[in-house]
């Protein structure tokens, strides 16, 4: 070996370390992971699997908030979604401020200019002005208006996230009577949103049921089971959920009517799980797996609840997911034709029938805000099942 | 092999078994023909022998060793099988309660492990699951261990219990499926085609495991399904070869190879690949003219006669009976009507 070759040997020694120390961690990383993945069960693959998805994970996120948002929905919300001030009628959205023009400021805390009604005399036109002079500036964690939360007695407070001292705040401008938008928002989602998770839960019961009953056991049972799902198929949706809705005595209470609306919602929803889980039934009856545990002396009980309904779990509830959307906009669509929940009951279909009338529109466009709401929570929901389609079968391509 | 019990009677006794598939059609399940899936079939197993039965796809071997534990039950004809040597009982006919008994005495293997384990379940859910299901293990603990040894016994790593199958290759997942067979210390395995889904590579492994398996335990017989003559060669005592749901050809594994009686065996013999390749060029490989005959709807005479180039005008019109044409000692039975007359090519 010659000494230049020694030396270059010398030299390179360090890096060389370096560099066989960071393969080894790796190695040992990539080992570990390797490992979990062995041992890991179906439910970790799915959400490994899931996690990987951004678009879904994000969704996931923006629904947890508005989900959240719907539980606390009192305290979210600035002011009570039923109290009228007459003076705000279909205030505009006002501006959340850092930047004072005016004052040629910059304020670390966000603020709104106050806003004042001006009728013009000649055309009776409302409009409201900006007080450029008057700033108010939103204060968090205020004490507002007495609520109780969710209706529970012994929840009460008057605690709210945030608030101004004079004047209003409205984010997303007033309704023709003055009452916030955005807590109006806030409060229907209460029902625009777990109209869709009732929905699909009763859908995932019964479809689950009717369908397993037709697949296990086959025969003449599922070939009248099969013809009554293509039956109540054939029914066109909206003038069904019609009928239905309008059969509802109109004396009844809000929860009541509430829940016979999700009822109707679902009457069609089961027909479609029950037609995937008769399919998964009759599929997973011949497969290897099940005649060896029916071999094994496994009971019907245990040949279903373990063996073949932990199978197709995952798909179906992805599936279900996809589902929320169509729920979500039959509520929508029956209380904006006003045969679903009437108007004392907040939602957001129900807001949207505020904003039917023309001479609204034009002059308060930001009362279809509801409908971006639904917009957004429909598309979230299509995501995150996306996402969950793609990881149920986690077995796919491993 | 040397452990076979010849002096009593045999473990399982097949007389004329039949299965029939019915297809129907429309609401009323008009019935619009009928498979004739297993056709009378009859044979008979010793205590710790191995016997092969093979042939080609839709033969009707699958649906024989299924019918053999109740996976399909059998249109007609009976199954005899022995306790240890207590009086026989009719498989056919056992009822509810007897059968979950001899279920764990007879034990089915599949062809494909990757079906055959649920993929929810750790290994050691999978293996002890028929121990738990019979209450074979009084707990978790005593079902661990047994789970260790039977894993021990089939060449894997008691350590891996409580992975996922989709952790273990094809090789080894037809292991842990042998474990699991063996759980309930079964005293007869039909094997479907336990190598079938397997790389030519792992083929070797698993059954040489087999084989050693049969010794270390002591009089475990074997139903080999497979359609594949050179697997079964080193594997059994004794093959019989099926044709459209019939045994035409039935004796003891060297005498079938060297001396064949049935054209149908001639051919898939000379079929089978060979490891020596200049033997292969020596050798002439017949071809099978036409397709599998249909079992719903099956020529007339010898069912093979279509793809027979040895068949003569008796052979379309009469169904050859199988018949005893070997020695007291050596039993060959062959459903052929000139089975005396040709001289057929076996192995070199």
């Amino acid at each position: 070996m010659s000494l230049q070759t020694t030396l270059r040997k010398i030299n390179d020694f360090p890096a060389d370390l370096i560099q066989r120390r960071r393969d080894k961690r790796r190695k040992r990383l990539i080992d570990e992971k390797g490992k979990q993945l062995l041992v890991a069960s179906q439910w970790q693959l799915i959400r490994w699997k899931f996690a990987r998805h951004k678009l879904a994970m994000a969704s996931l996120f923006l629904l947890g908030i508005m989900y959240l948002a719907a539980i606390f929905a009192e305290f979210v919300s600035p002011y009570d979604p039923r109290s009228f001030r007459e003076q705000y009628a279909m205030a505009p959205p006002q501006r959340i401020r850092f930047f004072d023009p005016h004052e040629g400021r910059f304020h670390l805390r966000p603020f709104v200019y106050s806003i004042t009604r001006q009728l013009d005399p000649d055309t009776w036109q409302v409009t409201f002005e900006e007080d450029r002079t008057e700033k108010q500036f939103i204060r968090f964690f205020v004490r507002g208006s007495q609520y109780r939360l969710m209706n529970i007695p012994f929840l009460e407070g008057n605690l709210r996230l945030f608030g101004v001292e004079e004047g209003i705040i409205s984010l997303l401008g007033n309704d023709t009577r003055g009452r916030d938008l955005f807590s109006r928002i806030v409060h229907g989602s209460r029902i625009s949103l777990t109209v869709g998770l009732l929905g699909i839960a009763i859908s995932f019961f019964v479809g689950v049921l009717i369908g397993g009953l037709s697949g296990y056991f086959g025969g003449l049972l599922d070939v009248i089971i099969q013809r009554v799902i293509e039956a109540i198929k054939a029914i066109p949706t909206i003038p069904l959920w019609m009928a239905l809705s309008v059969a509802l005595p109109i004396h009844w209470p809000l929860t009541r009517v509430y829940f016979f609306i999700v009822l109707i919602l679902s009457i069609i929803g089961w027909t479609g799980v029950a037609r995937v889980v008769r399919g998964k039934f009759l599929s997973l009856r011949t497969e290897d797996f099940v005649t060896a545990a029916e071999l094994d002396g496994a009971s019907t009980g245990r040949l279903i609840f373990r063996y073949m309904l932990p199978s197709f779990y995952s798909y179906v509830i992805a599936r279900l997911t996809l589902e929320v959307p169509a729920m979500i906009l039959g509520e929508t669509a029956l209380s904006f034709l006003g045969l679903g929940l009437q108007a004392p009951a907040i939602s957001w279909g129900v807001m949207l029938k505020d904003a039917q009338h023309i001479r609204v529109l034009a002059n308060a466009p930001w009362m279809l805000l509801p409908g971006l709401f639904v917009f957004i929570a429909i598309l979230a929901f299509n995501f995150v099942g996306d996402g969950l389609r793609d990881a149920a079968d986690p077995y796919s391509n491993i | 092999m040397s452990d076979i019990d010849n002096s009593s009677r045999p473990l399982v006794e097949v007389r004329d078994l039949r299965k029939y598939f019915e297809a129907t059609h429309g609401l009323l399940r008009k019935v619009v023909g009928t498979v004739k899936a297993v056709d009378g079939v009859s044979f008979s197993i010793q205590q710790g022998e191995t016997l092969a039965l093979v042939g080609e796809s839709g033969c009707g071997k699958t649906t024989t060793g299924r019918c053999l534990i109740r996976a399909v039950d059998p249109s007609a004809g009976s199954i005899r099988y022995s306790f240890d040597n207590a009086d026989p009982i009719d498989i056919a006919t056992v009822d509810k309660h007897q059968l979950r008994e001899l279920r764990r005495s007879i034990r089915l293997m599949f062809q494909d492990p990757y079906s055959s384990l649920n993929p929810r379940m750790t290994v050691f859910q999978i293996i002890s699951e028929p121990l738990l299901i019979n209450k074979l293990v009084q707990n978790q603990s005593e079902a661990r261990d047994r789970v260790q040894s039977l894993l021990q016994m089939v060449h894997l790593n008691p350590n891996k219990m409580d992975r996922y199958p989709h952790a273990f290759s094809g090789g080894q997942r037809q292991r842990i499926a042998i474990a699991r067979a063996l759980a309930p210390k079964p005293r007869f395995l039909i094997a479907d085609e336990p190598v079938s889904a397997l790389d030519v590579s792992v083929q070797a492994q698993v059954l040489n495991l087999l084989k050693d398996l049969q010794h270390e335990l002591r009089g475990l017989t074997y139903l080999f399904v497979a359609h594949n003559l050179s697997v079964v060669k080193y594997q059994s005592d004794r093959v019989a070869i099926m044709y459209v749901g019939k045994i035409v050809e039935l004796t003891v594994t060297e005498e079938l190879f060297l001396t064949p009686k049935h054209p149908y065996t001639e051919a898939l013999i000379s079929a089978a690949p060979d490891p020596e390749p200049r033997a292969v060029r020596r050798k002439k490989r017949i071809v099978l003219a036409g397709e599998v005959a249909n079992p719903a709807d099956p020529p007339s005479g010898c069912y093979f006669h279509p793809r027979c180039r040895y068949a003569k005008d008796v052979c379309r019109t009469t169904e050859p009976p199988l018949r005893d044409i070997g020695t007291a000692q050596q039993p060959h039975q062959v459903a052929c009507h000139f089975a005396e007359e040709l001289t057929l090519r076996g192995i070199e």
